[in-house]
């Protein structure tokens, strides 16, 4: 049994050094001198440069921040209302609600993004900025809508009827007393929002208009040319660091629970 | 009564705000889409000049253009074959992974091996495939291994085959798997076990006996949210497949991003939608096959 | 004079479920009235009636004199302490007692000299700034009691506020709320199923069950005279419930014979029983000439309790429970076989006829 026990946790750190692997030798390699994949021939910034004065990269980057802004913003606050009604009223077909508020979740993204950019040019929408957003919201609500209502689940009414007792109308007892409490979960749901939003590629790529790019559209022109561009792996290196940044916040956030 | 009492008093109006809104939203951005879609995949929607017209007669047309297509049923068992082995690779890399984070680790550091085996699958999907193609290259890293270790004496080109696709299919879903199942487990009740073991099974029949048919909803979670998607997958198969990897995806992929136009489109819906028939047909026959109740979340 | 609070035949049903029956209460002023009654009795959703929390299917509520039925909760001035307390976490301390004046628009200046005030009054001066999960058990209910207390309501509401605090801690609190409703001055409606807690604190109990009030009184007069059979039951710890009939007046027939009673000569012929307190009833020597019913009986069981001895003794097969004190040593105390008289004056039973 001993053995057996020992024989699984050196199995685990094999397959987590194997997850992170790929990831590690690309950063390593943004550093190489040379366009070996294998061996490094010398410590170079040169990737990081031509990443630098690269305004395509963050022009890309810059779209992707605030279109996931504004996904955030409107999917977070109709993900509340809902959880707030399935949370705290009794209806008929609650359950189907709840249900039906998964589907987004369920359904692959690709059937989900060539639906609408059939949708948008039938009823005659042009492609925008906005149609993405519009795209995104509509998965975006089911992922916030499942991280708010776990939260609302954990939520004592009690909490409201005593803000009531103690003079507060119902408006002023959810904004004074439910929102602050839920806050937490509330930004749990938004950062979970904004990454679903910040990371999308394929409903991005079906519903923009030419020559509008995300960081994910940039970084598959550079990733589907047959080459490897290697200012892609100082790219990489770039993004890696947002991210590590994003799991710190989530970590954090996951921690304020009352 | 002013506003505020209106509003208090008013049951309708309340579920009309907090429920009606958001459904509003995903009716119309979601829903009805769908349903555009399949009236365009049956030939529904007529161009002319630049407008739509609903035109009542559906017609096939498309969904015989799509049968038609070079190497289509080849492409669609591809992309199924792809998938099942993609479900079951990740499956059985994630048990024994799944099963020490979550019944073996001590319960202080569960959390944090949880975050550590999340972490990396907070960057972007398109730069961890990326990623992949960089090590799996002739000239890559995992050929350079193999053959210092004398296994191998010419490169083995893996780009552009099926084993390419399918261990970047694993290595990308991989965290779909071992999160239900981890859900699972870590709720095991260790003293099922203890009980088990005084009752005079052996750990291997405690296992069979207990511990299995306990994680099959996670099981079931993890398949369908690897499954689901992979038959789908187009990224994947562009980027370190080839011309041998064709899957649905990648077709529903150029019809509408390199053909374009009302056929394209047309075909491309087609395609779309008996996917999503597909898989739904396969999820509950999945299901009615292992049994029981599937959870998400 | 208007009574703190009066329900007029409150009915509430939650789907085919009676939760509250035509009931009809008078609370007066500055009194400190418990609701008391097993779970599921109505006694939560009568308090919640009162806060407005729910409305009733039937009748009316008044507050002060004012008929309150469809006021909303916060225009009630009311004050109302939780089951789980509902202490805001993400306030400290101050700021859960003062959000009431907050929402009443007081000015800061004001907030401050109150809240000290009521930090005085509770016992928790010093701790204003502390985080909710910070507090022990006993400080949380001081400042769930605070924040209800400070706006000064007509009344306060308290939904078994002591439930998850331990034995000592309990009692301590219970005199502590007693001591602070004398120092306020305010009308306390306290629901609990604990008889412990209302008798030590109530001026006055109503005892519930199945939605309807079974009895209201003083907690000397609920023990001693309980109306009926489920009160008799409910409150003290044990009863010796003889069932008979009245035969002719002052005499009951019961199993284990005829049974002297006080009163009671309207029964005549009718089925009823005689109950009586375990305290009540006298043991071996103790058991004299002038004594109205004597009975000879055999130990069956011996429990020792700490403050006083428990025996079971059966007479003519049933089971007496008797509570004695001991005054001497362990010679002094009966045991399992032995055979004993017991008896009690007229005075010492209970008639009950429903």
């Amino acid at each position: 049994m001993k053995l057996f026990d020992k024989i699984l946790k050196a199995y685990t750190y094999t397959v987590l050094a194997l997850i992170y692997l790929p990831i590690v030798i690309l950063i390593i390699f943004s550093f190489n001198e040379s366009r070996s994949k294998v061996v490094f021939t010398g410590f170079t910034l040169e990737n990081y440069y031509s990443l630098i004065g690269n305004y395509r990269v963050w022009d890309s980057f810059y779209n992707s921040i605030w279109t996931g802004a504004v996904v955030t913003v409107v999917s977070v606050v109709l993900a509340i209302l809902m959880a707030y009604g399935v949370s705290r009223y009794e209806f008929s077909g609650k359950t189907l609600i709840d249900s039906i508020m998964l589907i987004p979740i369920i359904i692959p993204e690709i059937v989900e993004a060539l639906t609408l950019l059939v949708f948008l040019v039938i009823i005659g929408i042009e492609l925008s900025p906005y149609t993405v957003i519009i795209g995104h919201v509509a998965f975006d609500i089911s992922f916030a809508y499942v991280v708010v209502k776990a939260r609302m689940a954990g939520y004592d009414p009690q909490f409201e009827e005593a803000a009531r007792t103690l003079g507060a109308d119902e408006i002023r007892a959810f904004t004074k007393v439910t929102l602050p409490i839920l806050a937490p979960g509330i930004a749990a749901a938004a950062l979970i929002a904004f990454l679903e939003s910040y990371d999308d590629f394929i409903k991005t790529f079906f519903t923009r208009p030419p020559g509008f790019m995300t960081l994910p559209v940039y970084i598959w022109n550079m990733a589907s040319r047959r080459g490897f561009p290697l200012d892609l792996n100082a790219l990489a290196t770039f993004v890696v660091a947002i991210s590590l940044i994003f799991a710190y916040i989530r970590n954090r956030i996951e921690r304020r629970v009352y | 009564m002013n506003v505020a009492d209106v509003i208090r008093r008013s049951r309708r109006l309340k579920l009309f705000i907090f429920i009606g809104i958001p459904m509003i939203y995903l009716l119309i951005f979601f829903f009805i889409p769908f349903l555009i879609a399949l009236l365009y995949s049956l030939g529904m929607f007529k161009q002319v000049v630049y407008q739509y017209h609903f035109v009542p007669e559906p017609s096939l047309e498309y969904y015989v253009g799509l049968s038609k297509y070079p190497g289509i049923f080849k492409a669609i068992q591809r992309s199924f074959y792809y998938a099942t082995l993609t479900t079951i690779g990740t499956l059985l890399i994630s048990y024994p992974l799944a099963y020490y984070i979550g019944v073996k680790l001590e319960e202080r550091y569960r959390d944090l091996a949880v975050l550590v085996v999340f972490t990396p699958f907070w960057i972007n999907f398109l730069l961890r495939v990326y990623a992949m193609r960089f090590i799996l290259h002739e000239a890559g890293m995992v050929n350079t291994i193999l053959r210092l270790l004398g296994i191998i004496t010419e490169p083995i080109r893996f780009l552009g085959t099926d084993v390419a696709v399918i261990v970047v299919m694993i290595y990308s879903y991989l965290i779909f798997m071992v999160l239900p199942l981890y859900g699972v487990l870590e709720k095991l009740n260790v003293e099922l076990l203890e009980a088990a073991y005084t009752l005079g099974a052996t750990p291997f029949r405690a296992f069979l006996k207990i511990t299995l048919p306990l994680s099959i909803p996670g099981i079931l979670a993890g398949s369908l949210l690897v499954f689901i998607p992979a038959v789908g997958e187009f990224v994947i198969p562009e980027l370190v497949g080839g011309p041998n990897t064709t899957t649905l995806g990648t077709i529903i992929y150029s019809f509408f991003l390199r053909v374009r136009g009302v056929t394209g489109w047309g075909i491309g819906s087609a395609a779309g939608l008996i996917y999503i028939a597909m898989i739904l047909v396969a999820s509950y026959v999945y299901m009615r096959f292992v049994g029981g109740e599937v959870r998400l979340g | 004079m208007s009574y703190a609070v009066e329900l007029i035949n409150i009915s509430k049903y939650f789907g085919d479920v009676r939760a509250v029956d035509n009931v009809s209460l008078k609370v007066r002023k500055n009194e400190f009235f418990s609701l008391l009654g097993p779970s599921g009795c109505g006694k939560t959703t009568t308090l919640r009636i009162i806060a407005g929390l729910e409305e009733p299917d039937k009748g009316i509520v008044k507050l002060d004199g004012k008929d309150v039925t469809y006021v909303p909760t916060h225009k009630r001035n009311i004050g109302m302490v939780f089951q789980t307390l509902a202490l805001f976490p993400h306030m400290n301390v101050y700021e859960n007692i003062a959000f009431g004046l907050r929402m009443r628009r007081v000015p800061e200046s004001e907030i401050r000299r109150r809240v000290r005030e009521m930090l005085e009054i509770v016992r928790l001066t010093g701790l204003e700034h502390r985080r909710i999960h910070q507090l022990s058990g006993g400080q949380r209910q001081r400042v769930a009691l605070a924040r209800a207390l400070i706006v000064q309501p007509a009344v306060l509401l308290l939904d078994e506020p002591l439930g998850a605090l331990d034995l000592k801690i309990r009692q301590r609190m219970m005199v502590e709320l007693k001591r602070v409703q004398r120092e306020v001055g305010t009308t306390f409606i306290y629901v609990t199923h604990d008889q412990t807690e209302a008798m030590v604190m109530s001026d006055r109990i109503a005892v519930m069950k199945d939605g309807v009030i079974q009895q209201v009184g003083a907690p000397y007069e609920i023990y001693m005279r309980p109306r009926n059979r489920f009160v008799a039951n409910f409150i003290g710890e044990a009863i010796n419930m003889l069932e008979g009939t009245y035969i002719e007046p002052g005499v009951v027939e019961t199993s284990i014979g005829n049974v002297r009673v006080e009163g009671g000569a309207e029964y005549v012929g009718r089925r009823v029983a005689v109950a009586i307190r375990p305290e009540k009833i006298l043991i071996g020597e103790e058991v004299s000439g002038d004594v109205d019913n004597v009975f000879s009986g055999r130990i069956l069981m011996t429990i020792f309790r700490g403050a006083f001895v428990e025996y079971r003794v059966d007479v003519a097969g049933f089971e007496f429970i008797v509570f004695k004190p001991h005054v001497g040593g362990l010679a002094r105390i009966y045991q399992a076989g032995d055979v004993v008289k017991v008896g009690w004056i007229k005075e010492g039973g209970i008639l009950l006829v429903d």
